[in-house]
């Protein structure tokens, strides 16, 4: 019975995960079909024109090709069915195709995310729970400053900050990001500030909460230890909240991706993604756009089976 | 009620602040010492002086003035989307919340598709696709953004949907129009308006980071993510081009960060 329902659970689960990757192409499909440029002619002429005057009838051949000349619904439909079955096109520019480009690109983002978001979490937990416990003191508005800093500073702000300070003026680091770990550096603190910033307020808030519940007079005139109140008790009810943060946060650090990457020419997918915008290469941004949805959906699939794994009361909804 | 609420001394001052804010970036020809468009290669990265107080970019524009000018825009652009997305996501909400049934069913679900998905990187696709400029900027995060506030208004009228006045409002033979403006936007709004003061600092920002990876503003239009972006290059000889637009985008989003905190004390107590 109970199997039963999880797998049902599970299945509706990623149906809606399909309409939502469906909802999505389909928005960027429609802006990339109504905006001014024409993938033909890029594919064409090549960025910025530089092959030259291409005939009207070459482009003509070239859409029909392209199957540029169906209806919108036809052309979404027969993008679908190639990416169903691993082809997502060519880039517009590079020639290549863009299934090979992304994923050339996609691992050093991933992990600029996942160590970004471990570390956040790891320094937010207990950053948190002291703030909820010492509220008010000079620690917790220690901790406040420094985040309401956090959630106000850009975050290519703080990036150029510490490009300059640390690659131009120590000469710690390349400018240019190395790969591997040391490339990492700076990047990582820089989403570990803006995300810690707002998940140690968050975590602070939902402690305090707990904090002031019934059950804490219960441990606390049973005579349970501090320490077990905050680690058994107190942990286990913020579990929940703090996971659905960090599916939240894994979608802030996809999106920032684009603009960190950029400062510090981290070779990854937010890096390409804006080159193939400015570009309009048309194929590599929808297939970007996928990428990240299909990432972030499946983190946020996997949240939501540890949470129902974590609280039997939360049915998959 | 109204009399019994205190404004606190820094809330105050935090409202007197931010009408300086608005009266200085609407004053920018004003104010600005220099034209804020003109460019003289002979000024190139020049030094703050008594003519130009913040010195000149690579371009030799005055800095002083272009940051002016870029308050108009980051400022009112940003206003702007916020205006646009409290409006169309209260609408949607309180139909969504209000009526119930089918509306609400597909209108929720819109809404969830809308609200899972990482809104910078659609709008960094979406500002790009549509091509360069303020407008599609402007579009692109009302595209992205609309969601939060339409959960939003549709939890906060779900909530109050069943409460007895507005069954009594209903008894009284009010239309449902009348209900939704007199009975449940009174209700609702004073959140939304936490949520939109707190979400014009992120809505600067985020208009500041879609110029500064060049898909905001058309140059020679002065916007602090883009004066950023020109100013990068320059990083190793001169901070004073990234220093100061950053610096600008930081004090008016603390601002707001702070009048929101403020703004919620003040209205939820």
């Amino acid at each position: 019975m109970h199997i039963a329902n999880t797998l049902k659970n599970i299945i509706s689960r990623l149906l809606q995960t399909i309409l939502i990757l469906v909802g999505v192409t389909l928005i960027t499909f429609f802006i990339l079909h109504i905006s001014p440029g024409n993938p033909a002619e890029t594919w064409l002429r090549g960025v910025g024109g530089h092959a030259g005057t291409v005939s009207e009838e070459a482009i003509r051949e070239q859409e029909q090709k392209m199957a540029l000349d169906k209806p919108f619904l036809v052309q979404y439909g027969i993008w679908l069915g190639n990416v169903v079955q691993g082809d997502m096109g060519y880039s517009l520019i590079s020639k290549k195709p863009v299934l090979e480009e992304l994923k050339a690109k996609a691992l050093p983002t991933i992990q600029l995310t996942f160590v970004s978001l471990f570390i956040t979490v790891l320094l937010s937990i207990p950053l948190g729970i002291y703030c909820a416990v010492y509220k008010d003191s000079w620690f917790d508005n220690i901790i406040r400053v420094f985040s309401f800093i956090g959630i106000s500073m850009p975050s290519f702000l703080s990036s150029l900050i510490l490009l300059w300070f640390f690659c131009l003026k120590l000469g710690w680091f390349p400018v240019i990001a190395a790969d591997g770990i040391t490339g990492m550096i700076l990047p990582v603190t820089v989403f570990v500030f803006q995300c810690a910033s707002k998940l140690t307020r968050q975590i602070r808030s939902v402690v305090l909460e707990q904090l002031n519940k019934g059950y804490m007079k219960g441990a606390v005139a049973r005579g349970v230890g501090r320490r077990a109140i905050l680690f058994s008790h107190v942990l286990k009810n913020c579990l929940i909240p703090i996971l659905s943060w960090c599916g939240i946060y894994t979608g802030i650090m996809l999106g920032g991706a684009a603009v960190i990457e950029n400062v510090f020419s981290w070779n990854g997918m937010g890096k390409l993604a804006v080159e193939a915008v400015v570009a309009l290469d048309y194929y590599l941004i929808q297939g970007f756009v996928l990428w990240v949805a299909l990432i972030f959906l499946f983190v946020n699939f996997f949240i939501d089976i540890l949470s129902a794994l974590i609280d039997p009361r939360i049915k998959t909804s | 009620m109204r009399q019994n609420r205190r404004y606190s001394k820094s809330f105050l001052i935090l409202v007197a602040l931010i009408i300086l804010l608005f009266v200085m970036a609407l004053s920018a020809p004003l104010l600005a010492p220099n034209n804020p468009n003109k460019t003289d290669l002979m000024r190139s990265l020049l030094k703050p002086s008594a003519e130009f107080p913040l010195g000149c970019d690579a371009m030799g524009r005055c800095v002083l003035s272009r940051v002016f000018y870029g308050a108009r825009l980051s400022i009112f652009s940003s206003l702007l989307i916020i205006c646009i997305i409290f409006l169309a996501g209260m609408m949607i909400g309180v139909i969504s919340g209000y009526f119930g049934g089918i509306a609400d069913n597909i209108l929720t679900k819109i809404i969830s598709i809308a609200q899972a998905f990482p809104k910078l990187v659609l709008a960094i696709a979406i500002a790009g696709i549509l091509g360069i400029g303020i407008r599609n900027t402007i579009i692109a995060l009302c595209i992205v953004e609309w969601s939060e506030y339409a959960r939003l208004s549709r939890s906060l009228t779900f909530g109050i949907r069943h409460k007895t006045y507005i069954k009594a409002a209903r008894i009284c033979g009010e239309s449902h129009l009348s209900i939704v403006i007199r009975q449940i936007m009174p209700n609702i709004v004073p959140t939304l308006l936490v949520n939109a003061s707190l979400g014009v600092a992120t809505m600067i920002m985020e208009v500041a980071a879609l110029s500064y990876l060049g898909l905001g503003v058309k140059s020679p239009m002065s916007e602090w993510g883009a004066m950023m972006n020109a100013g990068k290059d320059y990083l190793q000889r001169d901070t004073r081009l990234v220093i100061i637009p950053g610096a600008a985008i930081f004090i008016v989003a603390v601002l707001f960060n702070l009048f929101g905190d403020k703004l919620r004390d003040v209205l939820e107590k």
